[in-house]
């Protein structure tokens, strides 16, 4: 059972090995396959071709000369038959009135020509005087007529005459020659052709090649198998018979062709031109490129061996390349996802890969040492803002508490002395303790408007209505807007949508803008101070917008009141609107500023919309 | 798949490769049937092997032969070539009348004959460059040599002594063989005289009728009977001081005066070859009849000495061997 479980772990480890995750192994695993493939392919083909070319070449040759040299030897064969056949045209074998001693001559010149099976000797008249034979009776001067014969009358002092192939009883290959003498009497042979077997049958063509005769009409004459000549076969339909028939001595082009056997051989061919017959050899084709096959072999292992170096070297890209990746884009993906900037990927070599895990762990580095900096940066500005903010409100407060306390010291004096009168107005006093009511309420309102704002929430996002916000600040600085005498004019949406953000900070924002229009019209004196405020849904955000009648904004500081550090007031820290801007960015929002017409700024802030229904 | 394919190809190449020398496999049996006696043939036996051995057939090895021998009774033949197709066997050599009997007896199992009679005539084949049956094999012009070898005693004893001439009566061409000799010893005008023994007893009988008729020479007709009675017909012409030419030069190597013809064993190592090729798959059908080319004339001069005969110089020239 162990054994059954290891190996199938082992099969699954194999099987991950035939995985194609991602993109980078098949693309490496086509291009190492295709540049092995290729290279390797490109010199076996060359050499493949080459060889084949330069081995087909050396076998025509060697073929060519095999049949050139076996075709000489018949050549000589024949020859030699020409010859004996020639002495016979000669005294004392040429007489008119042969006698048994001319017969016994004549009977030795077959005992020295074993081809030669029949000899005779015609008369000036085409008459038979002498016969001998190997297989039939000897015979003098039996006087049969060959006057007509070719044998009689082509033969001549010169040159010799020789018949076409025959077949004697359908079977045995025999050619009739025939010489004249210069008494006009002919010496005829038939030869028996089997003995060219001899010659044919001892040149060695490789393990299974053969060389054969073909006579002028095609037919086979000499073949090592011997049966093939008995049965009289025509070979002229064979492409390389009629080659050569054709080409008439000419070496022809056919180097490759099929022979009697439907063997596919090389062919080469000489002819044996005295007798218009062709010597071919042939070797089979599958012999005679044995050693390029094994040189296809060769190349072929060499092929594997090298998609197994290719297959091999994919092992080592996946160990050494492509898992790093992967834990690299997977660590990647995890720190994406926690949003935990001190994770560090472990990656210990010296490669691209290590040093590109270095790399990430130090940007790891950067990146949370940044994100601490901004955040303690964003802490101290908001302090700092506070606490400028609360300079201004401080005043404010002041004012605005000091105002009730007067009315109320104001009420309790005016209340005393309508008691101290000998006879009590109460109606006045209940009118006086009203107003002191009415005076400290409004105290202890602003009292607990500060204390929200001032209220150590902890920033935290929740869905907040900007209307009520609106209204809440303009209560706050209900105060200054008195002592500046200015005019409110607020169009809020009733239906606006609430936003998704830190309420202490929104209030803080639009604080912000209020004072800073209140106090930009402070130096307006001839047109009415008005403080337009108004919101709007405009999805996906909602827009706030706080316009002044002041003098607005230099066009050439337009771009830079947002800077930190950049204010128009004397007593100001530059800072207001640098945070506004940096809450509201951080909330997914946008602030920005425009000049009203005809003179005046206008503040525009946007928010996106919380989702719905939360609390 | 491309690395299927690869592998594919491969394989291709592997396979497309050719099995050279192929050797044959598993033990072939042949029958070789005889109608003459095992002793006296066993030089035809041996050539039969080596015949079978060239094409690499090796008794004991690949190969099995199955000896079926009439001991010269051609009625025992039927039966044993019977034998022979029962065992089965995948070839029948067979010589002249041996192979007229298997052939009776089967048209499937393959013949191949070394015949001395024409096999045309006897029908064994269509025609020699195409059997066109179950059968091929040698043919030995027999019936064409017998009239040389008339020819030559023609010209080695005197002119009017008669030849007598043996032939077998058993021969299903002796009709044909004795009108051939007939017809050239007219034409060589000699006398001749026509004896048919049949039997081993007929044989003594026939020298005994040969000297009464003052034959002065004797051809014995190339036959099996008369190969396998090689050492009788021997000593019966030197018993009669008779000169006898012979088919075989055996026959001079063991005494006879002098023969003419082809080599018998030559001719047995051809069926030999043959016979291994029909093993290997030819057809006798298209194997052609195959004739021998070579005519070897054999003289024994000892016994020429002991008969107190001259041969004629002419003759002796010409011969292929002479036995001193």
């Amino acid at each position: 059972m162990i054994e059954r479980a290891k190996t199938s772990a082992l099969l699954s480890d194999l099987a991950s090995l035939f995985r194609f995750r991602g993109r980078v192994r098949p693309k490496f695993v086509l291009v190492i396959t295709t540049v092995v493939c290729v290279a390797l392919l490109s010199t076996a083909m060359f050499e493949v071709f080459f060889s084949y070319q330069d081995r087909k070449a050396a076998l025509i040759r060697i073929q060519h000369e095999q049949a050139a040299e076996a075709a000489s030897e018949i050549v000589e064969f024949m020859r030699n038959i020409e010859e004996q056949l020639s002495w016979t045209t000669h005294e004392p074998w040429t007489t008119t009135a042969p006698t048994r001693q001319n017969r016994d001559l004549w009977r030795m010149v077959l005992r020295q020509v074993p081809a030669i099976t029949d000899l005779a000797l015609l008369d000036a008249s085409g008459r038979e005087q002498l016969r001998v034979s190997r297989l039939s009776l000897d015979a003098i001067g039996s006087g049969a007529d060959f006057s007509k014969d070719p044998k009689f009358l082509e033969a001549e002092l010169s040159r010799p005459y020789r018949s076409p192939v025959y077949f004697r009883g359908g079977s045995e290959p025999y050619m009739t020659m025939s010489q004249r003498a210069r008494n006009g009497s002919v010496s005829v042979a038939e030869v028996n052709l089997k003995f060219i077997w001899d010659i044919v049958s001892q040149i060695k063509v490789g393990e299974h090649g053969q060389a054969y005769v073909v006579d002028g009409r095609g037919h086979l004459i000499a073949h090592p198998d011997i049966s093939l000549v008995l049965r009289n076969t025509d070979l002229s339909n064979f492409a390389q018979v009629e080659a050569a028939r054709t080409s008439s001595g000419e070496p022809a082009s056919t180097q490759l062709a099929e022979d009697v056997y439907g063997r596919k051989v090389l062919t080469a061919q000489a002819a044996i031109a005295p007798l218009n017959w062709t010597m071919f050899v042939e070797l089979p084709v599958d012999e005679a490129y044995a050693p390029v096959y094994s040189l296809i072999t060769r190349v072929g292992i060499l092929l594997l061996v090298g998609l197994l170096l290719a297959f091999i070297a994919d092992l080592f890209l996946v160990r050494w390349i492509v898992q790093p990746l992967e834990r690299l884009e997977k660590f990647a993906s995890t720190v994406r996802e926690t949003k935990d900037y001190t994770l560090r990927v472990h990656h210990n070599s010296d490669d691209e890969i290590g040093r590109l895990a270095v790399a990430f762990n130090e940007m790891l580095s950067e990146l949370s040492a940044a994100r601490e900096r901004e955040s303690s940066d964003q802490f101290e500005l908001a302090r700092v803002s506070r606490l400028t903010t609360m300079g201004a409100m401080t005043a404010s407060i002041a004012h605005e508490i000091n105002q009730p306390l007067a009315a109320i010291a104001a009420n309790a004096n005016a209340g005393l002395r309508w008691l101290s009168r000998s006879e009590p107005d109460i109606g006045e006093v209940h009118a006086a303790l009203k107003r002191i009511n009415n005076d400290a309420h409004r105290a202890s309102e602003v009292i607990q408007g500060i204390r929200a704002i001032f209220k150590k929430a902890p920033q935290h996002a929740a869905a907040v209505d900007l209307n009520e916000l609106v209204l809440e600040v303009l209560g706050l600085v209900h105060g200054e807007l008195i002592n500046y005498r200015v005019l409110v004019k607020s169009d809020l949406n009733q239906h606006l949508p609430r936003v998704r953000m830190d309420r202490v900070q929104l209030q803080q924002v639009i604080l912000n803008l209020i004072m800073n229009a209140v106090e930009a019209m402070g130096s307006v004196e001839d047109d009415p101070r008005v403080l337009a405020v108004t919101s709007r849904a405009q999805e996906p955000n909602v827009m706030l917008t706080v316009e002044d009648t002041g003098p607005g904004i230099d066009p050439m500081r337009k771009d830079r009141i947002f800077d930190a550090f950049f204010s128009t007031k004397s007593s100001g820290m530059g800072m207001g609107l640098f945070i506004c801007r940096s809450i509201v960015e951080a909330a997914g929002g946008r602030l920005w500023a425009t000049a009203a017409e005809p003179h005046g700024a206008i503040f525009h802030l946007t928010l996106p919309i919380g989702e719905a229904g939360d609390g | 798949m491309k690395r299927r394919e690869f592998i594919v190809f491969l394989g291709g190449i592997a396979f497309a490769l050719p099995a050279l020398g192929q050797a044959p496999q598993g033990v072939a049996v042949v029958g070789f049937l005889h109608s003459g006696m095992a002793q006296v043939n066993a030089g035809i036996a041996e050539a039969f092997r080596q015949g079978l051995k060239e094409i690499g057939y090796v008794e004991n090895k690949n190969l099995r032969i199955e000896f079926r021998w009439a001991d010269d009774r051609n009625d025992r033949l039927p039966a044993l070539a019977a034998e022979l197709i029962r065992r089965p066997v995948a070839v029948i050599a067979a010589n002249s009348v041996s192979a007229v009997a298997a052939r009776a007896a089967t048209t499937t199992i393959p013949i191949v004959f070394q015949s001395g009679i024409d096999p045309v005539l006897s029908g064994l084949v269509a025609s020699l460059g195409h059997p066109g049956g179950n059968t091929t094999g040698v043919s030995f012009f027999a019936s064409t040599l017998e009239v040389k070898k008339l020819e030559l005693m023609h010209e080695i004893i005197p002119e009017a002594a008669v030849i007598a001439v043996l032939v077998n009566p058993n021969n299903p061409q002796a009709d044909i063989q004795v009108s051939d000799l007939q017809a050239a010893a007219d034409t060589l005008g000699r006398k001749i005289t026509i004896l048919k023994p049949g039997s081993e007893a007929d044989l003594d009988a026939a020298f005994a009728t040969l000297a009464q008729e003052g034959a002065k020479a004797v051809v014995v007709i190339g036959d099996p009977f008369f190969n396998s009675r090689r050492k009788q017909l021997i000593a019966l012409a030197a018993r009669h001081a008779i000169p006898a030419i012979y088919s075989n030069r055996e026959n001079v190597d063991e005494g006879g005066l002098i023969s003419y013809g082809a080599s018998l064993p030559e001719a047995y190592r051809e069926v030999g070859i043959y016979a291994g090729r029909i093993l290997k798959g030819a057809k006798p059908a298209d194997l052609p009849v195959l004739q021998p080319t070579k005519f070897e004339m054999v003289v024994n001069l000892r016994t020429a000495r002991a008969l107190n005969l001259a041969l004629p110089s002419a003759l002796l020239d010409r011969a292929d061997k002479v036995i001193e």
